[in-house]
């Protein structure tokens, strides 16, 4: 068990920074995921912090230990392979009891271990198997084996999930989570899918172009993204961005006029507002939308069972709602569009930053 | 129409490739006197044995000469794998500063002509005091084998997922052991099919073993060869020899055929 610390982290490979002045503080214990797209440098992060890529800059720590001269093993690490890399010529057994044989530990020792490991991840049944013939599924769990064995003092997992269908990722996802609840092991999780991010880390850091964009729980990047980036990233159906001026409405109240409408503002907020060019968004359950008005129309309807996504168009704006249960709207169907004041974001248009209300 | 062309190829390729060998068997088996009457007389009748015979009992130096170049060709083969195996691993995975250029070298030297380095190796060898001797033929043949075996198994290397040398080192591997222990185990088609070929290239070896060698030493080569006197030459003697030189030869192409198949294949397609 140990904390992590990167503290001003950077790679580089030739002239081009893979990742450049990262901070990241990791509890002892903490569940934390790197997000991002590909090549926003999260699997470069989670190299440098398992010593398998040396920094050019900076510090890590783990469990206040400085370890930028140590070898992965020596860092008391564990790591989950994107592509798994079980060893094809070994057995599940012995791919789990690979790291203790290395150590020279007794026979009695490793099998005992290994048989613990295995019944941990049910995998008893399938111990004198080789990789090839298990599922994808059980691969990962022989995988996740290699790790436990270990007992290390932080978890390391690369895009564990990335070759599996959807369904058994949803399952992985929930393996995972009951397994750190369990085991309490400090543990980082790289992934580029912001759904498995949400689900399964007490804090997620977004990544965009080797820096870390914002560091927060799942709750305050979805409801308090820093930048549009985040905002745009996190959450399903994507977040609409609303290009407008702000304006002085008919009652006198300030108002956000994109194209043919205009939605009122806080008073509070507007105030904040009144220097530069902004842009507005908000999160898609935040929409109504009144079939008894006018203003806007329909154009696609995508039911998916305990939720309707409704995209609607209107003069200048397009946004995309999310209704609940099975909302019965058809193209072309005209709308008023409502937004909640208090859930409105808006963005410095040239900074993307957030402007904080 | 296409498919008969196609056909067509294929037969004059066989009969290109197997009729030698054909012929090469049948003279084995006729005695010499139908073979130099003309033209031969290859009556069925004729077949006999008495070549392979007289080969293995009154001339035993083909015995000899079979283990000889069992010898030189096990040598060849297994310093041919423990030089290249290294080399080709370092050269695929390892920061070697001018790793391109190494490999250019590599290859370039495998094209010198056998007949410029072949005096000059001579001397040196004679100043070692080591003519005659099988580590001679074993490290001259290495100048040929090696260049190759490095590319057949850089290519198969390459093709290993680096993932799994990063697992083994976060499982406490060091560098040394992860080749042992990782990657040679799963390279072992690869092994297979540069271990055969360099074994192949060194029992075949004719010219080399001539020049570097005097009355210790006789490879299979220079025993068939002697077949061919300045009088006359004892064709059916001479062919039955060759046939028995190739049996080791096929049965480790046969044995191992599916390894050399998936040896070559991975080598060459990458990922």
């Amino acid at each position: 068990m140990a904390d992590v610390q990167l503290i001003g982290v950077s790679k580089r490979f030739g002239s081009v920074f893979a990742c450049a002045d990262v901070n990241l503080e990791i509890a002892d214990g903490e569940f934390v995921t790197l997000l991002g797209p590909s090549g926003c440098g999260k699997t470069t992060t989670l190299n440098l912090l398992a010593g398998l890529e040396d920094v050019s800059g900076g510090e890590v720590r783990i469990g206040g230990r400085v370890v930028n001269e140590l070898g992965p093993f020596e860092r008391d690490i564990a790591m989950v392979f994107q592509n798994y890399a079980l060893y094809p010529h070994m057995t599940v057994a012995e791919n789990i009891g690979f790291t203790l044989r290395l150590r020279k530990r007794p026979k009695g020792e490793i099998s005992a271990r290994v048989t613990q490991v295995a019944a941990t991840l049910e995998l008893e049944h399938l111990l004198d198997r080789l990789p090839r013939e298990l599922s994808g599924g059980q691969q990962q769990r022989v995988a996740l084996g290699r790790a436990l064995i270990r007992e290390p003092a932080v978890f390391l997992f690369d895009e564990p999930f990335s070759n599996l269908d959807a369904a058994l990722r949803v399952r992985m996802r929930t393996e995972i989570k009951e397994l750190h609840q369990r085991l309490r092991v400090t543990s980082v999780f790289v992934t580029h899918d912001q759904e498995e991010a949400m689900s399964i880390s007490d804090r997620i850091a977004i990544m965009r172009a080797g820096r870390v964009e914002q560091v927060g729980t799942p709750d305050e990047v979805y409801a308090r993204p820093d930048s549009a980036y985040v905002a745009r990233f996190i959450g399903s159906p994507q977040m609409d961005l609303l290009a407008g001026d702000l304006v002085t409405t008919l009652d006198g109240g300030m108002g956000f006029r994109v194209g043919g409408l205009t939605f009122p503002v806080p008073a509070g907020t507007a105030s904040r507002l009144a220097a530069g060019d902004v842009d507005m968004a908000i999160r898609p359950e935040h929409i109504t939308l009144d079939p008894a008005g006018t203003g806007a129309a329909v154009r696609v309807v995508q039911p998916l069972g305990p939720m309707t996504t409704v995209s609607v168009a209107w003069d200048g704006g397009l946004l995309t709602a999310r209704l609940p249960g099975m909302a019965h709207m058809a193209p072309g169907q005209p709308v008023s569009v409502g937004l909640d004041p208090d859930h409105l974001l808006f963005f410095d248009r040239t900074s993307g930053r957030r402007i904080h209300p | 129409m296409g498919r008969w062309t196609t056909r067509f190829g294929l037969a004059v390729f066989v009969v290109l490739a197997l009729g030698p060998i054909a012929w090469g068997v049948v003279t084995s088996l006729m005695p010499t006197k139908a073979l130099t009457r003309s033209p031969p007389d290859l009556a069925l009748s004729n077949l006999t044995l008495s070549n392979y015979v007289e080969v293995l009992t009154t001339r035993g130096n083909l015995v000899d000469a079979l283990i000889d170049s069992a010898i030189v060709a096990t040598l060849t083969a297994s310093m041919s794998l423990a030089l290249g195996s290294a080399a080709a691993y370092a050269l695929a995975r390892l920061r070697v500063p001018g790793a391109n250029r190494i490999l250019l070298a590599v290859l370039a030297i495998q094209m010198f002509p056998g007949i410029v380095i072949a005096i000059p190796l001579f001397l040196v060898y004679s100043q070692l005091r080591i003519v005659d001797t099988y580590p001679a033929l074993a490290i001259t043949y290495l100048s040929f084998t090696l260049p190759v075996v490095i590319w057949i198994l850089k290519g198969f290397f390459e093709a290993i997922p680096p993932q799994l040398e990063r697992a083994a080192a976060v499982d406490g591997a060091s560098a040394f052991q992860t080749f042992r222990m990782v990657i040679l185990p799963i390279s072992l088609p690869a092994l297979f099919a540069a271990g055969i070929f360099a074994f192949i290239e060194a029992w075949n070896e004719f010219f080399f073993a001539i020049i570097l060698t005097r009355v210790q030493i006789k490879t299979v080569p220079m025993a068939i060869a002697e077949f061919s006197g300045q009088y006359q030459t004892l064709y059916g003697q001479m062919l039955a020899a060759a046939v028995l030189a190739s049996i080791p030869v096929v049965v480790l192409a046969i044995v191992f055929r599916r390894f050399i198949l998936q040896g070559f294949v991975e080598g060459a397609v990458k990922g």
